[in-house]
């Protein structure tokens, strides 16, 4: 009796072995890339439009989304490869989306799963400007 | 008729349980690997980004790696072996500094592992921002 139960149960517990490796080694990668993309935003965030900024000095400093663009493309380009990332700037806000390359799957290729799997990261920043002491 | 049967059972259980305690251990062992991975992100990300505020090289490569023990210790990677470098070559503005943290994960965290070592390493690099200021330097164009 207690086979039979042991054996029924089998593919259960292999599935829940390979959720522990594929999706750990999932969750490691997507906590590694949420903080390149949030490091690329924040990197694209601090290209102001001076320009703009000096034209109208009371106004809150608009980005200058090509600026901003390169800079996150350059944080991205730093890291060790493997990522592709998607950069939308305007003048208001950079949004950068990171693509991890295939997560190495052990246990999804056995059960007939082939399609490579890629995590994906999203940040959004904006600049802030004017800020002449820290909240209390 | 119900001795034999429960004889059964107990030759039966007797046989599974290894198997099913090895399941566990494992399910267990996973979950401490996948558990360090993510501290290990963590100690790379912080160090670098620690590196990268500091106001010199120097003080990069000190206040990097003070940073990255003190999150692997918020994380508990306590078994000595884990090791912060910070690389602040490139420091300066607009340039780069890279961390990477590496740690053994042994028997006594996981069992299953035997004598063996398990090795991990997370690597992150931090730009350093080209606009804020560097105490102790002179700003370009700036009066001697």
């Amino acid at each position: 009796m207690n086979v039979t139960v042991f054996v029924l149960l089998l593919p259960f517990m292999f599935g829940l072995l390979g959720l522990s490796v594929d999706g750990g080694q999932m969750l490691v990668t997507q906590r590694h890339i949420q903080g390149v993309a949030e490091g690329a935003a924040r990197a694209g965030a601090e290209q102001l439009d001076k320009d703009a900024a000096r034209i109208n000095p009371t106004a809150p400093a608009p980005l200058d989304p090509n600026l901003a663009w390169n800079a996150a493309a350059n944080y991205i380009a730093a890291q060790p490869p493997g990522l592709s990332a998607t950069i939308n700037a305007d003048s208001a806000q950079i949004s950068v989306e990171v693509t991890s390359s295939a997560v190495p799957a052990v246990f999804l290729p056995a059960i007939g799963y082939k399609t490579p799997i890629h995590v994906r990261a999203t940040a959004v920043a904006e600049p802030r400007t004017g800020i002449v002491s820290a909240a209390p | 008729m119900r001795g034999r049967s429960r004889a059964s059972a107990l030759v039966e259980f007797t046989f599974l349980a290894p198997i099913l305690m090895l399941f566990f251990l494992g399910l267990v062992g996973l979950g401490v690997e996948v558990w360090t991975q993510l501290g290990l992100v963590a100690v790379a990300q912080e160090a670098a980004h620690a590196a990268a505020v500091a106001p010199n090289d120097a003080a990069a490569v000190d206040q990097g790696t003070t940073r990255g023990y003190q999150v692997g210790s918020g994380y508990r990677l306590g078994n000595g072996s884990l090791h912060v470098s910070v690389d602040a070559s490139q420091f300066g503005p607009g340039g780069r500094v890279s961390a990477v943290a590496t740690y053994h994960l042994s028997r006594t965290e996981i069992p299953l592992l035997g004598g063996f070592d398990l090795p991990l390493q997370q690597q992150h690099v931090e730009v350093v921002s080209q606009f804020r200021s560097f105490p102790g330097t002179q700003p370009q164009g700036a009066a001697p």
